[in-house]
């Protein structure tokens, strides 16, 4: 029996979840935007409080050389703290999809295994990509450097196809490897072993989902870019193209906190629940493809334990 | 027979869990060998940077014969000590962990001891490192030559690279082959070499590959929690604006100025290191038990 999954079913499971449980998609939003917020806090906290001239000199003082080493350290951290809550943000979203039935308090926020599994996938696949890249650098290295005396033009020619190629090959395992992470989720285990399985013969369904994607994210973002400079330009009478100019050109932003913190925080609610809209729309189809192919695969395959 | 690697890959988490006064010991005994070496090796490491400090003091970007005399018994110095104890710190420490897993009734002092055990452990872990730098050194060689090759005729730079990928492979397969040597000769009571590379054959090499791949993330995240957890408490000791106005300053004199930023260090790194070790190699132990059929704790 031939396995598929439904590109229009897993995409369209982004807004069925957002419709369902639109609270849950807006905390996940707030906490995904809390460090973004902490980093803006931080900047306003260290830069506010350089004089200008400090910052024009050619030597910074030693004062300024402390707060930036603070604000890289504190920095480093929110960049730590959006890494973890990406993770269980993630997880919620999975397990949203995956259990709908299940009762999920804090919007499905927690840290547990299930968020243990996420994070060592998510590494794993970030290393694995990483080496795949400098294995294929040198590969394309190897091949350009010895046929560069025979003809130039071949090597180039030759060690740039190499490149493709093994570009399109890490493409490929990618696409097979991004089930592995909702299928640890689903089956309670490392799905190393399951997830890849349960991809095989998937690839172009996965290509076309992933391309999907990120073609609805986008249109979504510049859809709402158009509507905020419309907002802009009639109730403020802010042009936002010549303001973008203004900026490029050097003019000195003048900044009213007493207007900007009131409008900031309001835009604050809507902000957050557009990035949880879009973390749901773009890790929910993922987690909805997996469901659908583990509900036809043959019990003894899908429930194999990852790598035992 | 093979063995449920994703459980086994957990067991440094079980062993905080069932025994976490030793995992602190541990960390206290890190923090002890750190402090014992500042202290032996501490002078001649200020040796070393007043040495670096004088020459970019001078302009000098090669050492005069004398600079290189002073460093080379400073260094001589540190490898000395750091070598020798190192490697039976090192011996101490997997052994405890081993012990902690293999037989866990045991518990007296953390685990930690100094005595046949730790000894065996130690050998077997020389050999398993000579033969790892006799195979790395090997295939440093080959590729060496190979890239010689590679300067006259380009078209070998493509074995170049296979080479050492191959090596790079042939490594992995060792390390994986020889995990289990540690276990063994503790649980065993002898160097246990080849029955350890006997055991890691067909069948339990991917699931141990996959533990290990498991367990070092693990450990990797944790190293991660633990420095962001832990980087409040540096930034509150670690004045950076003092130690950039104590630029060029005497070594001496940063130390004793920063001695809270280098105490909360010293503890950081200890508890770090101690909690990545567990992870790392705890999951070894259990594995080895599982291979065996015997009961785990």
């Amino acid at each position: 029996m031939t396995t598929a999954f439904s590109i229009g079913q897993a995409l369209a499971s982004g807004f069925r979840l957002t419709r369902r449980r639109p609270l849950q998609v807006w905390a996940w939003g707030v906490v995904s935007v809390a460090p973004s917020l902490l980093i803006g806090a931080l900047m306003l906290r260290v830069f506010g409080s350089i004089a200008l001239a400090d910052m024009a000199s050619h030597e910074p003082s030693a004062a300024i050389i402390g707060q930036m080493i603070q604000f890289q350290a504190l920095s480093g951290l929110a960049n730590i703290l959006q890494a973890l809550i990406w993770v269980v943000v993630t997880a919620a979203i999975f397990r949203a999809v995956l259990f709908p039935e299940r009762p999920a308090p804090f919007a499905g926020l927690k840290v547990g295994m299930d968020e243990v599994r996420v994070a060592v996938v998510g590494l794993a696949m970030i290393v694995g990509f990483y080496a795949a890249a400098i294995v294929i650098g040198l590969l394309a290295f190897a091949i350009g450097a010895g046929l560069w005396f025979v003809s130039e033009m071949a090597a180039v020619m030759l060690g740039l196809l190499t490149a493709l190629v093994a570009g399109v090959a890490v493409w490929c395992v990618i696409l097979r490897a991004c089930l592995i992470m909702p299928a640890s989720v689903a089956l309670n285990d490392f799905a190393f072993v399951a997830g890849w399985r349960l991809s095989k013969g998937q690839v172009l369904r996965l290509l076309g989902l992933s391309l999907a994607i990120v073609g609805i994210v986008l249109a979504i973002e510049l859809a709402l870019l158009a509507i905020i400079a419309v907002v802009l330009f009639l109730v403020a009478g802010i042009n936002v193209f010549s303001l973008a100019a203004m900026l490029e050109n050097g003019a000195p932003p003048t900044v009213n906190w007493g207007v900007l913190i009131p409008w900031a925080l309001a835009a604050f609610i809507p902000l957050s629940w557009l990035q949880g809209f879009l973390s749901t729309v773009t890790m929910a189809p993922y987690a909805e493809a997996c469901r659908s192919l583990l509900a036809q695969a043959p019990q003894d395959e899908t429930r194999v334990v990852g790598l035992g | 027979m093979t063995f449920p690697a994703t459980d086994c890959a957990f067991e440094g988490f079980r062993l905080t869990r069932r025994a976490p006064l030793a995992v602190l010991s541990w960390a206290g005994a890190y923090a002890v060998f750190i402090g014992l070496m500042f202290m032996l090796v501490g002078p001649h490491f200020v040796t070393v940077l007043s040495v670096i400090t004088e020459m970019q003091a001078q302009g000098q970007t090669e050492p005069s014969p004398k600079d290189v005399e002073r460093l080379a018994q400073a260094y001589g110095v540190i490898i000395g000590w750091a070598m020798p104890l190192g490697l039976l710190f090192s011996a101490v420490i997997s052994t405890a962990i081993a012990r902690s897993v293999i037989r866990p009734e045991d518990r007296k002092f953390g685990y930690l001891r100094v005595g046949k055990d730790e000894l065996r452990v130690l050998g077997a872990s020389l050999l398993v490192s000579l033969i790892m730098f006799a195979v790395t050194f090997a295939g440093f060689m080959i590729v060496t030559l190979a890239t010689a090759g590679a300067m006259a005729l380009p078209a070998l730079w493509l074995v170049v690279v296979l080479l050492s990928l191959a090596i790079i492979g042939l490594l992995i397969w060792l390390s994986v082959r020889l995990s289990l040597v540690v276990p063994s000769t503790f649980a065993e009571g002898r160097i246990m070499l080849k029955p350890a590379f006997a055991m890691t054959g067909k069948k339990v090499f991917w699931p141990l590959l996959g533990m290990a791949i498991i367990a070092g993330i693990l450990a990797m995240l944790v190293g991660l929690l633990g420095s962001a957890v832990a980087a409040p408490l540096s930034l509150m000791v670690g004045d950076s604006e003092q130690l950039v106005a104590m630029q060029g300053a005497s070594v001496p004199s940063l130390l004793s100025a920063l001695g809270p930023m280098l105490a909360v260090s010293l503890v950081v790194q200890a508890v770090l290191s101690a909690a990545q070790i567990v992870i790392m190699y705890a999951p070894f132990s259990a594995a080895y038990l599982q291979l065996k059929g015997a009961p785990r704790a």
